[in-house]
């Protein structure tokens, strides 16, 4: 059968009226929420900064006011932390945003998504490295800060325990815990989103191929 | 958040264009629930879109736009469709597609080929039933128009093929 001939067939088959909605179904429609999955990732976003504050305020109030005043340096961290989060949150917000946006060519639209998604993925990937580092750096704070153990152990400084070693253990965690926290967030990349970055490169190349 | 007149207005042309909206939405989603879903989700984005529409383009390019970017580029409802046709079987199950084998069966025909092409194929073709001239189509998708005369010439061919193998029934498994 040619294209062609199916025309008026296509317009008999799309033409029913009982799928009709009325002014008011629609209406309706426009108070729901979207559940699109850039929308999902926004409000997901926004979940993600409502949790570190709750986490990282108590925290501060605990380190800032307890252990009488003497470590106050962790807490000055923390809010440092909470304050790379917020940045974090508005620039990904951000990336989101322009990720909404539905009204240019379909290819156009595409390629911007790919683009988009691709740049918030290694910025969550980025982002996330801190956390190791920041987690030492609060380690290491409290190495200096609080009284060594009553029985020396290898992270302490002791006549047992040289300068270099201490400095090279701590490294080594930090090291691992980078590593680790950094193939365990691409891991977690690629399975979330793994699937739809191929799915849109595919649509982009067959848009592309002549 | 748009004002109460715009709202009213952006319902009626919304209701005035329904139709082509579930031609979208049949074209992409296979069971009714999907559907529903994806016209509900078309209709948020043209509305969060409304203000931003300065009628520098016609109002149903910038609708078939938004409908086909949501039904797109989202992916989600397309995890169960076939994709290329090839050696594989014809699904079971497609749009309606038991109110339009009572009605006619070249709509099945028509509705199985469809179904094997890939989700950039469908936009082409649903335009392209749809009368859009090759510029209009430009205008939405993005692809040049010569590129675009390729495309069609070679989704000519598949429809051709696939709805001959739907009448003969060749294409089951």
């Amino acid at each position: 059968m040619e294209l062609d001939t199916l025309k008026y067939i296509w317009k008999q088959a799309t033409e029913n009226p009982a799928r009709q909605q009325s002014n008011e179904q629609i209406l309706e429609i426009l108070k729901k929420k979207s559940m699109r999955p850039v929308a999902k990732m926004k409000r997901n976003l926004l979940y993600e900064l409502i949790f570190a504050v709750l986490l990282y305020a108590p925290l501060f109030a605990y380190y800032f006011f307890g252990f009488e005043g003497k470590l106050t340096e962790p807490a000055w961290l923390l809010i440092i932390i909470l304050g790379i989060f917020l940045v974090y949150y508005y620039r990904k917000n951000k990336l989101l945003d322009s990720m909404l946006v539905a009204d240019s060519q379909i290819k156009v639209q595409l390629e911007m998504q790919l683009l988009t998604l691709e740049k918030y993925l290694r910025f969550y990937l980025m982002a996330r490295i801190l956390i190791p580092v920041s987690t030492l750096f609060l380690g290491a704070v409290m190495y200096w800060k609080l009284p060594p153990p009553a029985k020396p152990n290898l992270f302490y400084l002791s006549p047992e325990n040289p300068l270099w070693q201490v400095v090279l253990l701590w490294l080594g965690i930090l090291g691992v815990l980078t590593v680790l926290v950094y193939f365990a967030d691409r891991w977690y990349v690629h399975r979330v989103y793994g699937r739809h970055i191929r799915k849109l490169r595919q649509l982009i190349a067959e848009m592309n191929e002549s | 958040m748009q004002s109460i007149v715009s709202q009213d207005e952006f319902v009626k042309l919304v209701y005035q264009h329904q139709s082509m909206l579930y031609k979208v939405c049949s074209l992409y989603c296979a069971s009714a629930q999907d559907r529903q879903d994806l016209f509900q989700e078309i209709v948020i984005q043209l509305w969060k879109s409304y203000p931003k529409f300065r009628g520098e383009s016609k109002f149903s390019t910038w609708l078939y736009r938004i409908a086909l970017n949501t039904a797109i580029s989202d992916l989600r409802k397309q995890k169960n469709q076939p994709t290329v046709p090839g050696s594989e079987s014809f699904p079971e199950e497609i749009p309606e597609v038991q109110y339009y084998r009572e009605k006619d069966e070249q709509i099945h025909q028509l509705y199985t080929a469809i179904n094997h092409l890939t989700e950039v194929e469908k936009a082409l073709v649903m335009l392209y039933l749809e009368d859009k001239t090759y510029h209009e189509m430009e205008e939405i998708l993005g692809i040049h128009e010569n590129n675009l005369r390729v495309k069609m010439n070679r989704i000519k061919e598949k429809i051709r093929k696939l709805t001959k193998e739907a009448a003969y029934g060749t294409g089951h498994a």
